[in-house]
């Protein structure tokens, strides 16, 4: 094997899963230089906890976690084996400000939340198999039901007297992380550089640092993440990693940023030049009301979208949270981040071919505008999107799609037709659902749906079914 | 139906002289005898003007043909198709998997071979039999199943240890 030229031994340790190759980085100097660019062609920068807190594949997680506020100490270890890196994973932990504001008001809206089946402690006495003696108490089972679910509420009552301390403590841990991550904020930034300088980056995905508990408090950090408003981890990155990118003269391909509020997103030369080339932006962005068709909130976004305009070929706009879910009022607007603020005109990309949408209550004539305005979009994705202009439903959609769509798919609940006479602020079913399976498209809008699998049905342009079979 | 006309034959020789006879549509398996064949011309193909495949020879040779010959009707695969199959899969279908249980001498000549006569599938077949010889094995088998000399000293296998784990854990 040694004998075999450098190109056909790098095909064969492509072939090679990551816990092979680290035992061919073991077998010797040569097969480790030769392994060392394919097993950490994704750099991945994980909080501590992150595999813990999500736990399906816990694999895909590295033993070694990292801390912002001691980036520059990883990197400096990371740096001989990141020059082959392609990717970038960004989710190291994060101490962001007003996290204990929001634990607080967490404890607080749980006092409200309505109790669920799986709060309900049966442990306590005995379970459930005792239900029948006790009856002869008098007792019902209503009455037993009942006294479970006071005994969750005061539980929850309590909850801020009995971890009053224990809050306090963590907090005063969190705060001197922050100060760490202040104090070391220049290394970071440096560290950070010559990372991104070292490496020929062509993605790069920021990830916000997901954990179980913290200073002996049990909870699970994205209940308390999606209260923020005004911090954004990702959105610091964004703006740090861009900074970097500028510095050093690189533009990347792909960009995913997860949970960012797309207030946050500030304009900068720095934020321009890193939206340059890229070819597939992907967001998932929460707090959405700045979408709403009464804000007026001036985003960032359409400055940055035009400079990634010419290149852009795939856009994903994914809302919600961390699992789907509907804004819980108002239709949002499309226009709101892909609008020229000048001349209010639809930006155009000349290369997008596909667009991706999930999680949305959009107004249909928004997202048909945006998409009459795009000359080579092929393909599209919904998910979750439901259309809430009256008269403008998934018909009219179908039969309103550019002339270039050659597909599109559906998955997840979706939804049409406002009901008449709800308004807005109103939970999210104020509009129908639409089951494809049970009310498929007339045939006079040209397409034709295909089940994918059990959560896809793709759409093919009626008399164009067999292409591409 | 039009009917199918007898398979054109053509020459190749190995760098060890051996000239073999073999039907065009297998030779063109390879794309260098495919480019070559274009630029010899038809009128000049002949046993006496063999063409000459310089970096292999008549036993590995002999190999390489017979592989073209079981898979001359493969459909020429995508770019996405080959690209999706590199990432998912090291299996290799029955044929191929017998066809490569020889010894390991023959298996990397094979694998050059099918590099210098540019037959992408050959090659990858034959990339992916090394790889499965490698998968699951600790370094020390690594070493000894490839003869590999571990030329680290103590501190420095620890380091290659250390930055293991800054990789992915599966």
């Amino acid at each position: 094997m040694e004998r075999m030229p450098i190109e056909l031994f790098r095909n064969v340790l492509q072939e090679l899963d990551p816990s092979t190759l680290k035992n061919v980085r073991l077998a010797s100097k040569r097969c480790a230089e030769l392994a060392t660019p394919i097993l950490f062609s994704v750099i991945k920068l994980f909080g501590p906890g992150q595999n813990v807190a999500l736990l399906f594949e816990p694999q895909y997680y590295p033993k070694r976690s990292v801390e912002f506020g001691n980036l520059h100490e990883a990197i400096a270890e990371i740096l001989p084996i990141a020059r082959g890196a392609t990717k970038l994973v960004f989710a190291p932990s994060f101490y962001r400000q007003g996290f204990w504001d929001d634990y607080r008001a967490y404890l607080q809206e749980q006092m409200e939340e309505p109790v669920d089946e799986a709060d309900i402690d049966y442990s306590e006495d005995g379970g459930e198999e005792d239900e029948e003696e006790d009856e002869s108490d008098g007792e019902t089972d209503e009455d037993r039901y009942e006294a479970r679910v006071q005994a969750v509420i005061a539980k929850r009552a309590a909850r801020p007297d009995v971890e009053r301390d224990l809050i306090r403590e963590a907090e005063e841990h969190w705060n001197l992380k922050r100060q760490e991550q202040d104090a070391n904020s220049e290394r970071i930034e440096a560290s950070l550089l010559e990372l991104i300088s070292c490496t020929n980056l062509k993605e790069i995905e920021l990830q916000e640092w997901e954990f179980n508990g913290f200073g002996g408090l049990d909870f699970e950090s994205y209940e308390i993440d999606g209260k923020r408003t005004t911090s954004s981890p990702t959105a610091h990155y964004l703006h740090l990693i861009a900074s970097c990118l500028h510095k050093c003269g690189r533009h990347v391909e792909k960009l995913y940023v997860h949970a960012i509020n797309p207030e946050l997103i500030q304009d900068s030369p720095a934020m321009r030049f890193a939206f340059e080339g890229l070819r597939h932006l992907r967001l998932d962005i929460y707090h959405v009301d700045s979408l709403l068709e009464d804000s007026s909130f001036d985003h960032a976004l359409p400055k940055l979208l035009e400079h990634a305009g010419p290149t852009l070929e795939r856009i994903e706009l994914v809302s919600g949270s961390k699992w789907p879910q509907l804004p819980s009022r108002g239709v949002r607007l499309l226009s709101k981040i892909f609008n020229q603020k000048e001349t209010n005109t639809i930006l155009s990309f000349p290369n997008l071919q596909s667009f991706r949408l999930v999680c949305l209550i959009v107004s249909t004539t928004s997202l048909l505008e945006f998409l009459a305005a795009q000359p080579k979009i092929t393909s599209l994705e919904f998910g979750y999107v439901y259309l809430a202009t009256s008269g403008m439903g998934w018909t009219s959609l179908a039969s309103a799609l550019p002339a270039s769509v050659e597909s599109w798919e559906i998955s997840g609940r979706l939804g049409q037709e406002p009901f008449p006479g709800f308004e807005p602020p109103i939970a999210y079913n104020w509009c129908a659902d639409w089951n494809y399976r049970q009310d498929p498209l007339p045939l006079e809008t040209g397409w034709k749906g295909e089940d994918v699998d059990q959560a896809r049905i793709r759409f093919r342009r009626i008399g164009d079914s067999n292409k591409g079979e | 139906m039009a009917e199918s006309k007898p398979a054109q034959k053509i020459w190749i020789r190995s760098n060890d002289d051996k000239t073999f006879e073999i039907d065009r549509d297998v030779g063109e398996r390879s794309v260098l005898i495919k480019n070559l064949l274009e630029d010899v011309g038809d009128a000049d193909l002949s046993e006496e003007n063999a063409i000459p495949i310089q970096n292999v020879n008549e036993t590995v040779l002999r190999k390489v043909i017979e592989w073209c010959e079981h898979h001359r009707n493969d459909p020429p695969a995508s770019q996405d198709e080959e690209s999706d199959a590199r990432k998912k899969t090291t299996e290799i279908e029955e044929w191929d998997q017998k066809f490569m249980q020889v010894d390991q001498e023959m298996l990397f000549e094979i694998i050059l071979a099918a590099n210098y006569l540019d037959i992408k599938a050959l090659l990858d077949v034959g990339c992916k039999t090394v790889a499965n010889m490698i998968k699951g094995k600790s370094p020390e088998e690594i070493r000894k199943t490839f003869n590999i000399t571990n030329d680290f000293s103590p501190e420095e296998e620890e380091q290659i240890r250390r930055e293991n784990e800054w990789a992915e854990d599966r």
